[in-house]
């Protein structure tokens, strides 16, 4: 069963651990601006949202990708980069509503949260459990849902249209 | 499925490949320039050449567009193979000899010096961006212009394009670096192709982010910009993503 | 380099220009924070500068594992010469400024020089900018690091608000909206050099030697830090901090004068009963659990985050006799937007307080302040002006010791001060007698961060565990006795060495004791590639601690220096749980020997020959 990446914003205490730990796994580097999540503060009104790739059901990425390097992983159905097939045209990041890919000003490569090959780091080291994985069963779908309806209008697009 | 002999090793595979897709798959490597696996074949550079034996007779070629057939022996490193691949490193040393990847392969192949006339130039006229832009982004903005040494990849009369998108992804797959492309404040420009977009301005930020004839692509082959996000630099939709659960906090 | 960014970065605010040098140079001996902060401040300020002129520097250092996944990683030490005690003066902040810097490639930022005009520097990862700051002149701090963000949203930053600019010796320097280096007056030395801010972004990350060994590491801190009995409190600490005062007879009224207050129920009722009603959310710094920070929203008004631990609230609540909230909350945000020590601003009010209803001052040297402790609007007014060196808030904002000897009639009968004349925020050392040697000793520019997590201040509460780390310590469980003298030097030195490898290394001081030095040192060789023996660690704190205590004395510092406000040895405390406690002259002077001679000191207190050479400080 697929397996998603779920964040309890009101559980999230800003720490930043989440970037910490996974720019640390992907790029050997404790560096925010590499990491596959990034938290986005409000510091004045005290809240703090982490946001990442949703790993969308129909993603836009997939769909616009000229190269077609863009695929879903078997296993963990997880949305990914054929860094191979990739040709650099940037299109995936221009389509994407949430901004949830970028490219790697270094290495020039697309990154993009990767669910870290199904057992994602930032859910361990998240000292409050803000982010959770939730398997895609009857209440999982609902909560995924419920979880996107509050910050995006592509609901259909991520969570795959059923309620 | 097909049998066929590699460097010695006997493999068997499915119908459709080429040796160089083949080799890629087993993990026998062989050295590329003009080579993507996104786009079709075209064999130009002759870098990924291999020697083919079929019925017993040898004949040297680019794996690249050798299709694999049943009952072919292929070697990728024999004394022949070694000694063509030098010498065409050596000519396109000659051709460019400020180009990083070419320095490279020529020191791997031992290739000291070069006996060809010098030459200054980056693009190894390849055709690999003119490929991309005509098969994958599909706007065929580039191509093959003149003949002999006269001959370059170039927009259409060579002046400024009307349907280049300034996406890069010429400059990303060029082999040797040759495309340069330059943001300057609003637009960007891309010199060899004698072309200069304007950028789009995030809405909320006020940071050019991406050339709009790139926008103006995505905006027709993507889905309905319901929320404006395409006004908006990639950072600024995280951040209004986060300002919609701020809203509701 | 691993772990460091390895770079140095050096303003000359006189002659406009920027330099860096390698962070090896100084990070062998020196570890980094502190520890270097405190070598630069030695190596470039000649004897006896003033501290307001060119010549002192102020320095910003982070630690090797600032910026790292290291827990309670977000820290960055302040050292400079304080224009308050004219000693060394340091100071220490969390959030993310000090990381930010790390990810821009700089261990830490030196500032030294006066600008012509106000001016802020800008740095983007290897872009160092020194910008005009006409327009921010006089804006308060939120307001400067709203400017600052404009279009930069990432934008860390750190400046000073009107208090810092009129170099108020109670001025601190704010970091984004919420931490504060707010000790030593390190906010007047900023002002003095028409430096408004400092602001900082960086993506270059800080590289990692083992980084599967620091992922162990992090695992093992988070859940060492989850086990200290503040981690499930501290959401409600804000308010549980009145209790715990109460529990360890720590807390007192007005100019440490009264331990019993009718209201101090009411106080902390309405305290508690305020902030679970306003309470949003707990927030952390940068890789930290704790969540020790709690954002607040109060209708109608813009919130700003409350800080917890330090008692930042009890100091305004308890100083200045103060039961109601909202006055609390608006003093509290009016020092947070000035630029100032809420602990330091809050004792001068209530000394003033004081000297007001003893006669000292009167309506006319006021200029028609009315102190009197419970008025929360002439304390705000107060603080306004302290603020802007008004009319008697220009005295005021010398500190306490200054201002008492401004003042004169007798005015220093009434002051109670930490050496060098730094506030003793709301610590009452009388009874607490190892608290008290450490204030008088430290060098460390802040006597709070040489005292805390004392178990002095804990024994009444907590009696099991104040034995239990007495016994670790000089191995004798009935020497955690707040009130006896004997082996309290030796749990001074443990407790000051501690502090000093949590700012050198730059984590926080609240987990730093309860993880545990070995956890720390690990996480230091993974970060940075270098194996550290605790032989050579012990080595590195007292170079630190020995040369923090040369450049005093070269400031002029003498043994009987080393004390505190006449006060606190003449007067006995008059009621409450510590009756008749009072600090005897005699056995103070002789803990300061033994304090010396652990210190491998002289009796003057001057390191000796040997110890000089030992570290390496000849």
């Amino acid at each position: 069963m697929k397996r998603v990446l779920l964040v309890n914003w009101e559980k999230c205490i800003g720490c930043r651990t989440c970037e910490m730990i996974c720019s640390l796994l992907n790029e050997e580097r404790c560096n925010p601006t590499e990491a596959r999540i990034t938290v986005i503060k409000f510091e004045e009104k005290g809240a703090d949202f982490p946001v990442y790739c949703q790993n969308c059901e129909a993603p836009a990425c997939e769909a616009i990708c000229p190269a077609k390097a863009i695929y879903k992983d078997d296993i963990t159905e997880a949305v990914l980069v054929d860094i191979r097939r990739c040709i650099g045209c940037r299109m995936c990041i221009l389509a994407c509503p949430i901004g949830g890919l970028s490219f790697h000003p270094a290495r020039k490569e697309i990154i993009k949260c990767d669910l870290c090959k199904g057992d994602p780091a930032c859910v361990k080291y998240c000292p409050e459990g803000a982010l959770e994985v939730v398997s895609l069963d009857t209440i999982g779908v609902k909560r995924r849902r419920e979880n996107i309806r509050k910050f995006s209008s592509y609901l259909d697009m991520m969570t795959g249209g059923k309620e | 499925m097909l049998k066929i002999v590699i460097d010695g090793k006997e493999v068997e595979v499915e119908e459709g490949l080429s040796v160089l897709e083949l080799a890629e798959k087993i993990g026998v490597k062989i050295p590329t320039l003009c080579y993507h696996p996104a786009v079709s074949a075209y064999g130009a550079c002759r870098v990924c050449i291999v020697e083919v034996i079929e019925k017993g007779l040898s004949k040297l070629t680019t794996s690249c567009t050798c299709p694999v057939e049943s009952g072919i022996e292929v070697k990728t490193n024999s004394e022949k193979v070694k000694k063509t691949r030098k010498l065409i490193v050596e000519m396109l040393l000659a051709r460019c000899p400020d180009a990083k990847i070419i320095q490279d392969l020529a020191k791997q192949l031992h290739v000291e010096k070069t006996r060809a006339p010098q030459k200054n130039e980056n693009c190894i006229l390849c055709g690999l961006c003119m490929r991309i832009c005509r098969e994958i982004i599909g706007v065929d903005a580039i191509g093959f212009a003149n003949r002999g040494h006269k001959r370059k990849v170039t927009t259409p009369f060579e002046i400024q394009s009307d349907v280049c998108l300034g996406c890069g992804a010429c400059a990303f797959v060029c082999p040797t670096g040759a495309i340069k492309i330059e943001d300057v404040e609003d637009k960007r420009k891309i010199d060899m192709w004698h072309t200069e977009l304007g950028k789009v301005k995030c809405e909320r930020c006020g940071r050019y982010f991406f050339p709009e004839s790139a926008v103006e692509y995505v905006k027709r082959k993507s889905l309905q910009d319901v929320d404006g996000f395409l006004k908006l630099c990639p950072d600024c939709r995280k951040r209004v993503l986060a300002n919609k659960l701020v809203c509701g906090w | 380099m691993n772990g460091y960014s390895g770079k140095i970065l050096f303003i000359d605010l006189s002659e406009n220009q920027t330099s860096t040098i390698e962070t090896s140079l100084y990070s062998r001996e020196y570890l980094g924070g502190r520890g270097i902060g405190v070598k630069l401040l030695y190596d470039m300020v000649r004897p006896k500068q003033d501290p307001l002129g060119p010549e002192n520097i102020l320095v910003f250092m982070t630690g090797p594992l600032t910026g790292t996944l290291t827990p309670s990683s977000g820290r960055v030490d302040i050292v400079t010469t304080s224009p308050e005690s004219n000693l060394l003066g340091g100071s220490n902040a969390g959030g993310f400024w000090g990381p930010e810097l790390k990810w821009a490639g700089y261990d830490g930022v030196v500032i030294k020089g006066k600008a012509k005009n106000p001016v802020y520097i800008q740095i983007y990862n290897d872009e160092v900018k020194i910008k005009d700051a006409q327009k921010l002149w006089g804006k308060d701090v939120f307001e400067t690091v709203k400017i600052l963000r404009q279009g930069n949203e990432e934008n860390q930053v750190a400046c000073i608000g009107p208090a810092g600019e009129n170099k108020s010796n109670l001025s601190g320097i704010a970091f984004n909206f919420r931490n504060y280096a707010a000790r030593a007056g390190v906010g007047a030395v900023m002002g003095a050099k028409n430096l408004k801010a400092i602001a900082v972004r960086g993506t270059k990350g800080s590289d990692i030697y083992d980084t599967k060994a620091l992922q162990e590491i992090c695992l093992e801190i988070q859940n060492r830090e989850k086990m200290m009995p503040l981690y499930k409190d501290a959401p409600s600490w804000h308010w549980k901090l009145f209790q715990s005062l109460e529990e360890d007879g720590k807390a007192f009224f007005g100019n440490y004068e009264s331990f019993l207050w009718e209201d101090r129920i009411k106080a902390v009722q309405n305290v508690k009963e305020f902030i679970q009603q306003n309470h949003l959310k707990p927030e952390s710094c940068l890789t930290c659990p704790l969540r020790c920070w709690a954002h607040f929203s109060i209708r109608g008004e813009e919130g700003a985050p409350i800080i917890a631990c330090q008692g930042t609230w009890p100091s305004i609540a308890y100083f200045m006799k103060l039961s109601d909230p909202y006055y609390i909350w608006r003093i509290y945000t009016l020092c947070q937007k000035l630029g100032l020590d809420v602990g330091g601003t809050s004792a001068v009010m209530a000394l003033a307080a004081d000297l007001y209803e003893m006669g000292v001052i009167s309506f006319k040297d006021t200029k028609g302040i009315l102190f009197e402790l419970g008025n929360g609007k002439a304390f705000a007014e107060a603080i306004e002006k302290l603020a802007k060196r008004e009319d008697f808030g220009d005295i005021l904002a010398e500190g306490i010791k200054k201002a008492v000897q401004k003042i004169g009639r007798g005015a220093e009968r009434y002051a109670v001060h930490s050496k060098g004349g730094t506030e003793l925020w709301l610590m009452e050392v009388r009874p607490f007698k190892g608290a008290a040697l450490t204030c008088a000793v430290t060098d460390s520019g802040s006597c709070n961060r040489a005292t805390y997590a004392f178990p002095d201040f804990y024994y009444r509460s907590m009696q099991k565990q104040a034995k239990m780390v007495a016994k670790n310590i000089v191995g004798k469980e009935d020497a955690a006795d707040p009130t006896r003298y004997d082996y309290k030097p030796k749990m001074v030195l443990f407790y000051e060495n501690m502090h000093i490898f949590a700012d050198s290394l730059g984590v926080c001081a609240i987990p730093f004791q309860p993880v545990g030095l070995e956890l720390w040192s690990r996480s230091f060789s993974a970060c940075t590639g270098i194996k550290l023996q605790l032989k050579d660690l012990m080595l590195t704190v007292e170079r630190i601690r020995t040369l923090e205590r040369l450049f005093n004395l070269r400031e002029g510092l003498k043994r009987e220096d080393d004390t505190l406000s006449q006060r606190l040895f003449k007067e006995a405390i008059k009621e409450g749980p510590w009756k008749g406690e009072v600090l005897d002259r005699e056995k103070f002077e002789a803990m300061k020997d033994e304090y010396y001679f652990l210190r491998g000191w002289d009796n003057d207190g001057r390191p000796t020959e040997k110890t000089l050479e030992n570290l390496g400080l000849k």
